[in-house]
């Protein structure tokens, strides 16, 4: 079972390689098969998580290693499901920057910042409201992910008609994203802190910059639905939105000090 | 009047504060808080270290510097979700106001935060701590006696801690009132506006005494008997050598005393000591549970109305 993480790398490598030689034709239609070998990684490192999950009798996301094989799983999905959706164009390079983003999650994953021992989480991550908090977090995470390539896409395209379609991307999946990231990383990730600490909120840094990203998503959405800006500056919201996350999730956990253990 | 309220429903108002939430909240979390101002002018130069004294950052979200913005953001959020619900009202568009339930319940929120918090700080004496044994009992802020009758620690099989569970029963004026309640991690225990957690786990000493007429005592560390004469504080037992170390106060002074079986305490005798496994428990206060509760609920309707919305229209 140990090799099911480096199957799955491959095979969104594999993916990436396949899509590579398509962002260069004129046309934006994407390969065939790609986002079936990211389905297919989803599915192993969903084995993954199912694995680890039985041998310590519970949900298997309280770990670094976990968490990231859970995010990289999520990714895959993401850029699986949108690729099979008609309504709205996942364009190439969309689908390419997901895969990419994915991969450098699993490579992470396997460096020595995220050891692999099996432990079974200590009592205060017992809970089923942690499972919501850190399960949806990701989920919504996941959907940032394609807003962070769209808009990046977004600013280096020059062509109007691309243009309106990774807006349209980035919007959508910041939509999708927003309020299942509302619910998981802070309804009830507090709830779950109440029960645990006997406090909704502690200012502690991965809390606070967990808020800070989600802020962040809350100008963007102000931005393009108030005042209607469609411009570069919903496009550079969203992508400070998603280094956010990142730091939440990285630059958190190896650079300051706090409650949260990943 | 016309001017602060327009200024208070503005758009722009609520971006400029979340921008400014924002950057100083990223500052805040880089910036070690509460430490003493020697801290601060060992790792930072003089000037920035002075600065972050004299501005309150060193507690930012205890300062003005955040409630100030707070307070701002929470009246624009009131009046911008006032006048947008106001509009669609005029429109006859019913199916528009998620937004306004979404903006309600973070209306909601915010206010029982703030009165939590406040109902915190003027009740410290119902926030609190005990350490209990087997038997213990402890007044708890509302009058009424906790009573540990069990606790245990589940292990996983490599001997790491899975959860700890403490039994009690509370009474009220000598009547029970919960005769028989699991407080585990995550699973606190709750009275109204007070809810007592299982914090913490762990062993202490314990000293047993024998009393006159064939009466016993176990003083854990911190207990003490008062025996009329003097009394008995135990602070400590050397789990190897079996010795306790006890503070003793009488009319001519106190001190610290050595205590081995059979040492003699006023009427009582010294029997042994050892280990005992100990339950922290802790008391907090929060009369505003419910509205946090109610809030939650109001901007999960909100999202799910103003999201679900969104994407009919993408769909159509």
């Amino acid at each position: 079972m140990n090799a099911l993480p480096t199957i799955a790398f491959a095979l969104i490598i594999l993916s990436a390689a396949i899509q590579a030689p398509f962002l260069f034709r004129r046309e934006a239609r994407p390969d065939p098969v790609s986002h079936w070998a990211l389905a297919l990684a989803f599915l192993d490192l969903a084995a993954v998580t199912g694995e680890r999950s039985v041998a310590i009798g519970f949900p298997a996301l309280t770990g670094t290693f976990e968490s990231l094989v859970f995010f990289s799983a999520l990714i895959c999905l993401i850029a699986w499901i949108y690729r099979l959706q008609r309504r709205i164009a996942f364009l190439p390079l969309v689908q390419f920057g997901a895969t990419i983003i994915a991969a450098a999650f699993l490579a992470v994953a396997s460096s020595p910042i995220a050891p692999r021992d099996l432990l079974a989480p200590i009592p205060a991550l017992r809970s089923g409201w942690l499972v919501l908090h850190v399960s949806l977090s990701f989920i919504g995470e996941s959907f940032f992910v394609a807003s962070f390539v769209a808009s990046i896409a977004f600013l280096a395209s020059r062509n109007e008609g691309k243009k309106r379609d990774y807006d349209r991307i980035a919007y959508t999946a910041i939509g999708a994203g927003y309020p299942v990231f509302t619910a998981g990383a802070l309804v009830f990730g507090a709830i779950w802190a109440e029960q645990a600490w006997g406090s909704w909120w502690s200012w502690d840094p991965k809390e606070i910059w967990a808020l800070t990203t989600w802020l962040t998503y809350t100008v963007y959405l102000h931005l393009r639905l108030v005042r209607k800006r469609k411009d570069a500056l919903p496009s550079m919201v969203a992508i400070l939105g998603f280094l956010c996350a990142l730091f939440t999730f990285f630059g958190v956990n190896f650079l300051l000090t706090g409650l949260h253990s990943y | 009047m016309r001017n602060v309220l327009a200024a208070l429903k503005s758009v722009r108002l609520a971006l400029a504060l979340i921008t400014y939430i924002v950057i100083t909240g990223i500052i805040s979390s880089l910036v070690a808080q509460g430490r003493d101002a020697s801290y601060y002018y060992s790792s930072f130069p003089a000037p920035l270290a002075s600065l972050i004294i004299a501005t309150g950052f060193r507690d930012f979200y205890g300062s003005i510097l955040f409630f100030i913005p707070a307070f701002l953001f929470f009246a624009n959020l009131s009046v911008c979700s006032a006048d947008r619900f106001a509009r669609e009202l005029k429109k006859g568009k019913a199916g528009r106001h998620g937004p306004d339930i979404l903006h309600l319940g973070l209306v909601l929120l915010l206010l029982g935060a703030v009165l939590g918090q406040a109902a915190k700080q003027s009740h410290p004496a119902w926030q609190g701590f005990a350490r209990l044994g087997k038997g213990e009992a402890v007044e708890l802020p509302n009058g009424r006696i906790l009573l540990l009758k069990s606790l245990r620690s589940e292990k996983y099989p490599d001997g790491r801690s899975k959860d700890w569970v403490s039994t009690v029963e509370v009474s009220e004026a000598g009547k029970v009132v919960i005769p028989s309640y699991d407080i585990r991690v995550n699973h606190p225990l709750r009275m109204g506006p007070l809810s007592i957690l299982q914090a913490s786990y762990g062993s202490g000493g314990v000293l047993e005494l024998a009393g006159p007429s064939d009466s016993t005592r176990s003083l854990s560390i911190g207990d003490y008997i008062d025996t009329g004469v003097l009394r008995l504080t135990l602070l400590s037992v050397d789990p190897d050598s079996g010795l306790a170390t006890a503070r003793e106060e009488d009319e001519k002074g106190a001190r610290t005393v050595s205590l081995a079986k059979g040492s003699r305490v006023g009427s009582f005798t010294v029997q042994g000591s050892g280990e005992e496994e100990l339950s922290g428990l802790q008391a907090v206060y929060d009369p505003y549970y419910p509205l946090v509760v109610a809030a939650f609920a109001v901007i999960g309707i909100g999202s799910f109305i103003t999201f679900a919305r969104r994407f009919g229209e993408i769909r159509a």
